[in-house]
């Protein structure tokens, strides 16, 4: 329906800011959609409340669903046990997600509550590669995270999972 | 915002990319949150690294029973030794590993977890004797895990010399069995889907390889229903009766690759079959030490079971490398073709070697190439079902063209109406005979017919390998 693919709905962040945004592209997330299908003609005229994401973390979310806007909607068994998990990342979307980490979790916690699969796994595989090959040290430097193992708690789970290193 | 306050289904996925390209060893590691996330997913999967591998991975379950339940998928051998003995090297005895290391109360755990009231109480102390007091000891171990995480497995598979004594395995797989074809309210491997298991060692003897008596169980599990079995070799076993009047309903995929047993018995032991939907057949190379000839029509015979089910078939043997050439014609002479197909209802694809098909090609000794003869073609054309809808030929030489121009018949319409892609199979380039006739043209014709005619130069080996 040409008619639709241009008419125009208005988010509204959790901060007040009103986005305009093309709903087929805003359709990208399946929350959304789901919602439109729900509001019906009302939706054309009263704006979208999205409680969980602040104006830049929108913002930035439509810029990716804009790009990916002619995407093919993803496979039925998306979630099955037998979904290639490579971690390739196409480059547009590696550039994308040259941000900070804060924005980088933000925009994985918007993609997740929005029901965006495609950049939610974008942004899994962004920090998969941030993971991927780091030693223990080096993942709680790159994360900030801090070691709450006793020194004896952590040789204990060390000696348990030996089985399943030189893979 | 730290990576650790994402939810927990978001860690779990970006886990499980992680989990693909490396160990989640260091993950865990890192602190208690991460460690909670990855735990189920490293423990979810396991499969043999290197010697001491699957002793390690008895012990974690022995110190945290409740890892028992993640384990989704088990991949193993039982041919070498999982211990050497040699203290130093950690390994399956589960006493030696340290002073300090099972702890009493873990070895009493150990123990109950191998239940009297199934298997009886002095059954059970040999078990845990031979779980803590001796080396290489895989049938305990096997038998064990498969006892403890009996509810989680879906997928075994492992690989075997061939396999002399294995009391501790066979009595778990058959109180599952027992418990499967009873009233049991959870009864034991009910979520195992997947069984592959494959002859590991050298296949140079005749009485090397996996027996019948050994997959039988897997056979009987009313859960499975893909069985995969490499280097199965039975000449000994004699199949009861009892078992093809206790049909198997559940396997729906069965695939043999690199069979040495003799057609009679496996015409037999198909017969058990009445669920087939897919049945993948290699026969072992010719020429092997103690081969038994391949019989595709005996097969076919045994598959009468699942006529109304079967959907795909391949039939096919090995490929010998460098087998002199004038024994190669020599070995075609001895294949019959594989009868008729006529008769199943549900067959689309059909994946055959040239002379599985057709036969021997026919020599007139006139020096011209070989060729098949136009009743060998028409028999062919006859025996394929009419529900047809891919052809796959394997080893073929130039003289398929012959049976192609029947198939493809200028003329009159294709034989099979519901047929739309062919596909040949070579070891190296096939020359296409009758000049200026050229492949493309052969492409070109099939396609005005509705038919996507293609070509691959096969290596055996990729292909077989998964």
């Amino acid at each position: 329906m040409a008619a639709s693919e241009s008419t125009r709905i208005t988010l509204v962040s959790n901060d007040g800011a009103e986005v305009h945004v093309e709903r087929n592209v805003a359709e990208r997330s399946m929350l959304i959609k789901n919602m439109m299908e729900d509001l019906g003609e009302a939706a054309m005229t009263q704006s979208v409340p999205i409680p969980n994401v602040n104006e830049s973390v929108l913002k930035k979310v439509i810029e990716w669903c804009e790009h990916h806007k002619n995407d093919p909607p993803a496979a039925a068994d998306d979630d099955s046990d037998s979904r290639k998990k490579t971690t390739d990342i196409e480059e547009w979307d590696q550039k994308f997600m040259q941000v900070d980490q804060e924005m980088l979790f933000e925009i994985i916690l918007a993609s997740n509550y929005l029901d965006i699969k495609p950049l939610l796994d974008v942004g899994c595989k962004t920090v998969a590669n941030m993971i991927k090959g780091k030693s223990p040290e080096e993942i709680r430097k790159t994360f900030n995270i801090t070691n709450d193992f006793t020194p004896e708690e952590e040789e204990q789970i060390r000696r348990e999972n030996e089985w399943a290193e030189d893979r | 915002m730290p990576l650790t306050s994402l939810p927990v289904e978001v860690l779990t996925r970006i886990l499980e990319f992680v989990d693909d390209a490396c160990p989640l060893t260091g993950v865990s590691l890192t602190c208690k949150t991460l460690n909670d996330v990855a735990e189920p997913l490293l423990y979810r999967s396991f499969r043999e690294r290197n010697v001491s591998s699957m002793g390690l991975f008895a012990r974690a379950i022995i110190s945290r029973p409740y890892l028992a339940r993640y384990v989704r998928s088990f991949e193993g051998t039982t041919h070498r030794p999982s211990v050497r003995a040699d203290p130093t090297k950690e390994g399956i005895n589960l006493r030696i590993i340290s002073k300090t290391y099972p702890t009493y109360k873990q070895l009493e755990a150990l123990r109950q977890s191998l239940p009297n009231s199934v298997y009886g109480e002095e059954f059970c102390t040999a078990w845990y004797g031979n779980l803590t007091n001796w080396f290489d000891n895989w049938d305990a171990f096997l038998g064990f895990i498969f006892q403890v995480c009996s509810r989680s497995l879906t997928s075994i598979g492992f690989q075997t010399v061939g396999v002399i004594k294995y009391p501790y395995l066979r009595t778990v797989l058959e109180q599952a069995v027992e418990e499967q074809h009873s009233t049991a309210e959870e009864p034991m491997l009910s979520n195992l889907r997947k069984v592959d298991l494959k002859y590991d060692g050298r296949t140079d003897h005749r009485d090397r390889g996996i027996t019948i008596e050994f997959v039988l169980p897997f056979f009987r599990l009313k859960s499975v229903d893909a069985i995969s079995i490499e280097g199965l070799n039975d000449y000994v076993t004699p199949l009861t009766s009892e078992f093809s009047e206790q049909h198997v309903f559940a396997i729906k995929e069965l695939t043999l690759t690199e069979s040495r047993t003799s057609a009679a018995l496996l015409e037999k032991l198909l017969q058990g079959f009445v669920s087939l939907r897919y049945f993948k057949y290699q026969h072992a190379p010719e020429g092997f030490p103690g081969n038994t000839p391949f019989r595709p029509k005996t097969i076919v015979n045994g598959l009468k079971q699942s006529k109304h089910c079967l959907e795909r078939l391949f039939l096919s043997q090995k490929r010998q490398r460098r087998i002199p050439y004038s024994r190669t014609n020599h070995f075609d002479e001895l294949h019959e073709p594989f009868g008729s197909l006529q008769s199943f209802e549900r067959l689309r694809v059909v994946n055959v070697d040239t002379c599985v098909l057709l036969g021997p090609e026919h020599d007139d000794f006139s020096g011209e190439e070989l060729e098949y003869t136009a009743s060998q073609c028409m028999t062919a054309i006859a025996a394929l079902p009419a529900t047809l809808e891919a052809l796959h030929i394997t080893r073929c030489k130039s003289s398929i063209f012959g049976f192609l121009e029947r198939v493809l018949p200028e003329e009159s319409p294709v034989p099979f109406p519901k047929l739309r892609s062919i596909h040949l199979l070579s070891a190296r380039e096939i020359y296409v005979p009758g000049w200026p006739v050229t492949w493309e043209s052969w492409e070109k014709r099939a396609l005005e017919k509705g038919i996507v005619l293609t070509r691959t130069v096969f290596n055996e080996r990729e292909s077989w390998l998964r």
